[in-house]
């Protein structure tokens, strides 16, 4: 037995010794629970290989402000400035010059160029979507790049995302073929970082461009040697592994981190927690019975009577106690939504609470909503016209947060006379119900009453996931079809200037409270977490409480290695650790479940070996 | 064991591979229209159309079917509609951490289950066989992920003593013993919760079959020439109890496999399950076509080599 207890302690002690050094060794340790699907950024779809290409692998044409995400023309920015027409449509980059892929190549205005055509002409690829509008592109000279645009687009700009691509490497792949292959690795860049080693469901290592133009960041490479983005299957794995020093930052993560990030009051790991760009919304089956651009009109069980009758979506939105579900279903991390518009997108954001289109909760009004509408609320379910003010809710079986929030809304709903019968589905199930083919050819039967679902969108505006409203989106799934939400929002993008379009986006969404094809429920954070003793200089983007990487390329420009210095009015910094001693770190839980399970296999042996079984032949071993 | 024998196990088992390719194919159809999952991806209708002629949804099921059928004869399994790179390249990736993963396991799991299983019969009755009974049906009971979570939460948390997850660690470098000793680190926990799973049924099946055997007259006859009662183990107990243990190994690799996705998923150990989860997911169905049709394969493959090796054990099964 002592031998045995001398073995395991030498083994522990040699499994201890394995965690990695972090920071010492300049390795900045990020956990995603989302794989690194590809190095190619035209067949990018998950947030963390999307953000990372944007921000840390390859550079852009415009930059962003990290303060507060307008466009800036920065040096991490290829070009250094745009003249835009006077009818919007040409836009002429003037591309900085001195700037070298990471192989040597230097950048001209040829690689923009390529890329744009090659996102353009290779249909299929994820960024083909962002640069519809562009007609044609041409490089006038070796740092000017002009793009021609079919239609005035006043956000076009604040949509373009585009990552550019050495000519020299990528035009070597037929375009029709640049959004299946995973490109050349190690990657060939003008950003700081060079990807050097990629695997699937492992962990993808971004290494330093040793070749990187200093004059773009006062003369000095970035500190982190190497970017270490590691896939875990279970995103509570990267909570503990930031909670005991195995990572630096924990991306991607659940609202339930708050909650055991204040439990276990770790001094060296900050919670970031940043609004998000979507909306989480209750959506009614708006379809036209004389169909619209998309649709031929509701399936034939739609209580269209019922969804369709604006009182009754009106008395839906005062029923429903909309401020329970932030704290209840998702741990404190969001906001209510009064509108589709997130607070993230602070130059578009409205406060409606105390407005009438934000239908704040009061039972009282839902109730005089529905008598004004005709609704008899005698007896539960209203009725009107003999119709019962009865319909079905959808939503995802593969969400808990979803069903708890369709539990309070039928609840909520069932308190002014309105009945909600719920069904729990796969999205599979769910979008065969949205889009049920119609009538006509291309044209949809939406064969639900209602579903609560969400649209998310990143970047500097909110009308991607607005769009879906318009009545000739092909992505629409309300089929709401407005000409004068159309206009309002059509108007965004022809407005010349930026109050022009802020103005018309607000508007177009007021046009949507009230008729409330959606009713938004809560806007919800991005929760993340990263160590403050391995590396210091983080800087949220948008200030003061945004994500502090992954949003704009100067974030991992500025990080720095180890604590932050001591100031003079802040007690020295903590030294590095390789691991926290906290018991907290393990939910106590497990721990009693260990002992349980101990205490019931001692238990029963012990009742069981007081029973002893008399054997026909008797054996001894010797 | 006469080729016939041979000839007409193959037959069955290549049978119901067959089948199994038809019920393949179409289990994942009846999840739902994947062509509908890009509705909500705000894709022009001439790009979705692009997507879906390109995946061939746009074909009837039937001439799905035969693409596949046909693509299968030439060793092709279609690509992945997430990666876009052919299954096969993603199987090679995944299919050795699994066969590492289990492997261990299962060997373990034999190896301890069966060496316990004669111990308990040959102590039956006595307190050791109480403890090794008790202790094994406890493992045996609790679900991977719970044993998962609990090695997790004392191991890696508490503790700090072991890694809750991953292959290797992140950006380690060198690569030879190192390398050895790092992914042989991050295996001891997921490889013990597959192991203590597994062992309960080893023990069980051994020890039922060694107490049978002990019964019986042949061992009766050896203890009654004289032989030592650990000679009559060795020589005559143990080699007839272990039919029983070949049908096990081989009928268990179906459960185990099954209890890899979760473990796979727990630990992020990248193989065939944490592949298949994801596949799931995102409705990857030329991914999970591929790596159903591997499992299945390897199910009936070493399902006719326990047949095989039945029969090769035991004469009985051959001629009867």
């Amino acid at each position: 037995m002592r031998r045995a207890l001398v073995i395991a302690a030498a083994l522990a002690g040699l499994l201890v010794g394995t965690a990695s050094a972090g920071a010492a060794s300049g390795d900045l340790r990020v956990g995603s629970p989302q794989d690194f699907e590809s190095p190619n950024p035209l067949k990018s779809v998950e947030a963390i290989n999307v953000e990372t290409q944007a921000t840390i692998i390859y550079d852009q044409l415009i930059g962003l402000n990290p303060s507060d995400q307008g466009i800036a023309y920065g040096p991490t920015a290829l070009a250094k400035g745009a003249d835009v027409s006077s009818d919007g449509k040409t836009i002429t980059f003037h591309l900085r010059s001195g700037i070298h892929w990471s192989d040597g190549q230097p950048f001209t205005s040829a690689d923009a160029e390529w890329t744009f055509n090659a996102v353009l002409k290779n249909k299929t690829n994820q960024l083909h979507g962002t640069i519809e509008a562009v007609k044609s592109v041409e490089a006038t000279d070796k740092y000017t790049l002009v793009l021609h645009l079919a239609t005035r687009d006043s956000e076009f700009l604040d949509k373009l995302a585009i990552p550019i691509l050495p000519k020299h490497i990528w035009s070597k792949i037929p375009i029709a073929k640049l959004d299946k292959v995973d490109g050349p690795v190690p990657t060939v860049t003008t950003a700081p970082y060079v990807l050097t080693k990629w695997e699937k469901l492992g962990t993808t290592i971004l290494s330093r461009n040793e070749k990187y133009d200093t004059f773009r960041n006062d003369g000095k490479l970035p500190d982190a040697k190497r970017i270490l983005i590691t896939y875990y299957a279970n995103p509570d794995s990267i909570y503990r592994d930031v909670n005991q020093g195995n990572l630096d930052y924990g991306y991607g993560g659940k609202p339930s981190w708050a909650r055991r990030a204040k439990t276990d009051n770790n001094k060296n790991v900050q919670l970031v927690s940043a609004p998000r760009g979507g909306y989480w919304e209750i959506a009614f089956n708006s379809c036209p019975k004389t169909g619209s651009p998309i649709c031929s009109g509701p399936g034939k069980d739609v209580k269209t009577a019922v969804v369709q009758d604006l009182a009754l979506r009106r008395a839906v939105a005062y029923a429903i106690d909309r401020e329970k579900f932030i704290p209840t279903v998702y741990d404190g991390q969001g906001t209510t939504a009064y509108s589709l518009i997130s607070p993230r997108f602070k130059r578009y954001f409205v406060e409606r609470k105390d407005t009438p289109l934000g239908y704040a909760f009061d039972p009282a009004k839902a109730k005089e909503e529905l008598k004004a509408g005709g609704w008899d609320c005698s007896q539960t379910p209203c009725t009107k016209n003999g119709v019962k003010a009865q319909f079905e809710l959808d939503t995802l079986s593969s969400s808990a947060e979803f069903q708890s929030m369709a539990k309070r809304v039928k609840a909520d709903v069932a308190k002014v006379g309105i009945v909600i019968d719920l069904n729990f589905m796969t999205d599979d199930a769910l979008n065969n119900r949205i889009y049920a083919s119609g009538t006509k050819k291309d044209l949809y039967a939406p064969d639900y009453d209602a579903f609560l679902w969400d649209w998310d969108v990143s970047g500097t505006t909110p009308t991607p996931i607005m769009e879906v409203l318009l009545s000739n989106n092909a992505s629409s799934d309300s089929f709401y079809a407005s000409k004068a939400f159309d206009k309002a929002l059509i108007g965004a993008r022809l407005a010349t200037s930026e109050d022009q379009t802020v103005a018309a986006v607000r508007n177009a969404e007021a046009v949507e409270l009230k008729d409330l094809p959606y009713l938004p429920l809560v806007h919800l954070n991005a929760v993340e977490l990263h160590r403050t003793d391995t590396w210091h200089g983080w800087l949220p983007s948008p200030a003061p409480s945004g994500r502090p990487l992954f949003e704009v390329a100067q974030q991992i420009l500025a990080l720095k290695s180890g604590p932050p210095p001591p100031t003079a009015t802040s007690a020295p910094a903590a030294a590095p650790v390789a691991a926290d001693e906290s018991w907290l770190t393990t939910p106590r839980s497990v721990l009693i479940g260990s002992v349980l399970i101990s205490l019931a296999i001692l238990g029963t042996s012990f009742i069981s070996s007081g029973r002893r079984r008399t054997e026909p032949l008797e054996w001894t071993e010797e | 064991m006469s080729w016939r024998f041979v000839a007409r196990r193959v037959l069955v088992a290549l049978a119901t591979l067959a089948a199994i390719v038809v019920f393949n194919f179409f289990l994942f159809r009846t999840l739902g229209d994947p062509s509908k999952d890009l509705i909500r991806g705000r894709l022009k209708p001439d790009v979705r159309a692009a997507i879906i002629h390109e995946r061939g949804y746009d074909q009837s099921q039937f001439t799905q079917f035969r693409i596949y059928l046909s693509n299968l004869l030439h060793g092709d399994l279609g690509d992945s509609t997430v990666s876009e790179k052919p299954v096969t390249d993603e199987l090679k990736t995944a299919i050795p951490n699994t066969l590492l993963l289990l492997g261990l396991a299962t060997i373990l799991s034999m190896w301890f289950g069966t060496k316990l299983g004669i111990i308990a019969a040959w102590r039956r009755g006595k307190p050791k066989d109480t403890w090794i009974g008790q202790v094994s049906l406890a493992f045996y009971s609790m679900p991977d992920f719970w044993l998962g979570m609990l090695f997790i939460g004392f191991f890696a948390g508490t503790l700090a003593w072991l890694p809750g997850g991953l292959k290797a660690t992140p950006g380690a470098e060198g690569g030879g013993w190192d390398h050895i000793v790092d992914v042989g680190t991050h295996l001891i926990l997921p490889t013990l919760t597959l192991a203590l799973g597994e062992i309960g049924q080893y023990v069980f099946i051994t020890r039922a079959s060694v107490a049978d055997v002990m019964d019986s007259d042949h061992v009766l006859t050896a203890r009654a020439v004289g032989l030592s009662p650990l000679a009559v183990r060795r020589r005559h107990i143990v080699p007839s109890a272990r039919l029983p243990i070949v049908t096990q190994i081989a009928l268990n690799l179906g459960f185990v496999l099954g209890g890899a996705i979760t473990v796979e998923a727990l630990f992020s150990w990248p193989g065939i399950g944490l592949a298949t989860l994801n596949a799931i997911q995102a409705k990857d169905f030329p991914m999970l076509q591929g790596l159903y049709l591997v499992t299945a394969t390897l199910v009936i493959v070493c399902n006719l080599v326990a047949d095989l090796l039945y029969a090769r054990l035991d004469p009985r099964v051959r001629t009867g």
